[in-house]
């Protein structure tokens, strides 16, 4: 058991509000995008050739939407590792290019503390600009002796 | 093209306009230890998670070459699909080294054409553990066809 762990056992259950700490991903160098090409099998040559985004348009190469939809999951665990993530959906609005982060914030729009606690999260992922990337919903249990997760 | 038995429930909850519904046949895939520390690897992974299957990543068996042929298919010639939303719903986490059976669906819909693939993921024994849906948004391809 981790001591993150530990401390959430214990720790209260966040009310609707309460804020995730951001946390910048990245950058996601190329060298990045065609490690993730090759574990996900994503070889779309937008994100791995410069000429291929200059002619769909792009100055650069697009980071991998579902490479930076990645990131939720470490951005939830790690403020809250006692849950299972039972839902993330999310919309990608804007590319980000390579050589550039994300800052992927958070807020819990509902809780519920009984019987099973219970949260519905908002994700968001901005650009250095400040401009959003993805929007995200997620759903997180506790988890517990009767967990699934 | 051919039918598969049962249907993939949609995790947004949302039927795409009344266009047919193409299915592939049962894919058998599995999470195999390496394929799971690569994709480890290549994303940022939560700090001492441990052995376990990332969240996102069944979304590489929607590149498998059978699915992939099959999105391009719908899809037709002369167009790309360019990612719109993404989602996954969970009903178990999916093990590590663990044989699963993919049912994969997708549908047209117009105005602005879309492809809305559905994966349904479960195990050997038909216990349903995941569902995913990617939304493609159908645009022509550089310099090739018209919208």
């Amino acid at each position: 058991m981790t001591p993150a762990f530990a401390e959430n056992l214990t720790a209260p259950w966040p009310a609707a509000g309460a804020e995730i700490p951001p946390r910048d991903f990245g950058p996601f160098c190329q060298e990045s995008l065609i490690r993730y090409a090759k574990a996900s099998g994503d070889d779309n040559p937008l994100h791995l050739d410069p000429a291929a985004a200059l002619a769909a348009g792009l100055p650069g190469t697009p980071v991998h939407g579902m490479l930076m939809f990645a990131c939720f999951e470490p951005f939830m665990r790690e403020w809250r590792p006692d849950i299972f993530i039972t839902r993330l959906a999310g919309k990608f609005l804007r590319p980000v290019l390579a050589g550039e982060l994300i800052r992927v914030t958070g807020r819990v729009i509902r809780s519920q503390a009984a019987p099973r606690p219970w949260l519905l999260l908002r994700l968001m992922a901005r650009n250095q600009d400040n401009d959003l990337a993805i929007v995200a919903e997620a759903a997180a249990l506790q988890k517990g002796p009767h967990s699934l997760g | 093209m051919t039918a598969a038995s049962g249907q993939v429930e949609r995790p947004s909850g949302r039927e795409p306009e009344s266009l047919p519904v193409l299915r592939l046949p049962p894919i058998e895939v599995r999470t195999a230890a390496e394929d799971v520390a690569c994709f480890l690897a290549a994303t940022p992974a939560p700090c001492g998670a441990g052995d376990f299957v990332p969240l996102t990543f069944p979304f590489r068996w929607m590149t498998l070459p059978e699915v992939r042929s099959f999105i391009c298919e719908v899809i037709g010639p002369g167009f790309l699909p360019l990612h719109e939303s993404q989602s996954f719903l969970y009903e178990r986490p999916l093990r590590v080294d663990s044989a699963y059976v993919l049912a994969i669906e997708a549908c047209r819909s117009a105005n602005p054409p879309r492809l809305t693939v559905c994966m349904a993921v479960s195990s050997p024994e038909g216990e349903g553990c995941a569902k995913l849906e990617a939304v493609l948004r159908i645009i022509p391809a550089f310099g090739e066809g018209k919208a």
